[in-house]
């Protein structure tokens, strides 16, 4: 069956899937990663990179979450640091950043074909809770990537 | 061989290293830029033999740091390393004097299979 853009927000999560999956294996070469959508409730206490994502049609923000703890344990892993190294909260910031990156670039490449107008942005670390508004619908699941826990988080606005 | 690699992510920046000492390029000098203009300086600076750029920076772009190099005649060896892998920008990449386009997130036989087709030895 034909994608198109009318359908849900959920649509992007299977691309955003299959995109940390990717990355889980070729950057941190861990067997692939686990995504189990849990519905649209934004998860709290979590901090996290988030990338945008706009074409005619669509426009999103999609981030990648996880406790403060597992994000730092993610950029350490990222930035290949030993146990002793100081690990920086702009370090840890621009680790989960290329993380968020990676993910937009390759839900673009996936969904192109869907809406060729779309264009990445740059992406933002938000130490903080994102507070959805009536006019955005929001799509959640929890990631799994080795030893790291977090969620993959959809925000799209109705257009 | 010098290797310029030029990214505003320092995190990529190690990834990008991590992957070229893994695909036998560890003998290599490895320089460092974090915008397309920082890098346009470092090429006329120290000559390397090869950049290794991202599309998206701030300053100045990937795509935007290629065309000033090629303006000023430079032929050094040049291939993106971006998340931005859409036929469309492998076009604009191509057309701007790129020889071969890494897509995020790569694997070492992506850098092993870009860089010999590039004849970077």
């Amino acid at each position: 069956m034909e994608t198109t853009l009318s359908e849900g927000v959920e649509q992007w999560l299977a691309p955003m899937a299959d995109s940390i999956d990717e990355l889980a294996t070729c950057t941190l070469g861990l067997d692939g990663a686990t995504v189990e959508p849990c519905g649209t409730q934004v998860p709290r206490g979590l901090v996290g990179a988030y990338v945008g994502l706009v074409g005619d049609n669509a426009a999103l923000q999609l981030g990648v979450i996880a406790d403060p703890a597992t994000c730092a344990e993610l950029a350490r892993a990222l930035l290949c640091m030993e146990p002793e190294d100081e690990l920086s909260d702009e370090d840890m910031a621009d680790a989960m950043n290329e993380v968020a990156n990676i993910v937009g670039g390759g839900v673009k490449r996936r969904m192109v074909d869907v809406d060729p107008s779309l264009k990445l942005g740059l992406p933002v670390f938000i130490n903080g809770f994102v507070q959805p508004t009536h006019a955005l619908e929001t799509a959640v699941a929890t990631v799994t990537l080795g030893p790291y826990d977090g969620h993959l988080l959809i925000l799209r606005h109705r257009i | 061989m010098k290797i310029l690699i030029v990214d505003d992510s320092k995190a990529m920046r190690m990834i990008v290293m991590r992957h070229l000492r893994q695909a036998g390029y560890g003998d290599s000098t490895l320089l460092e830029a974090t915008n397309g203009a920082e890098g346009l300086a470092s090429v006329r600076s120290s000559s390397p033999d090869l950049v290794l750029s991202d599309w998206n920076m701030p300053e100045m772009d990937g795509h935007q740091f290629l065309q000033a190099l090629r303006a000023e005649g430079s032929t050094v060896t040049f291939g993106f390393v971006t998340s931005e892998s859409t036929p469309e920008m492998r076009q604009l990449a191509s057309e701007a004097g790129a020889q071969f386009l890494i897509s995020k997130p790569f694997t070492v036989e992506a850098f092993e299979a870009a860089l010999s087709g590039a004849a970077v030895v």
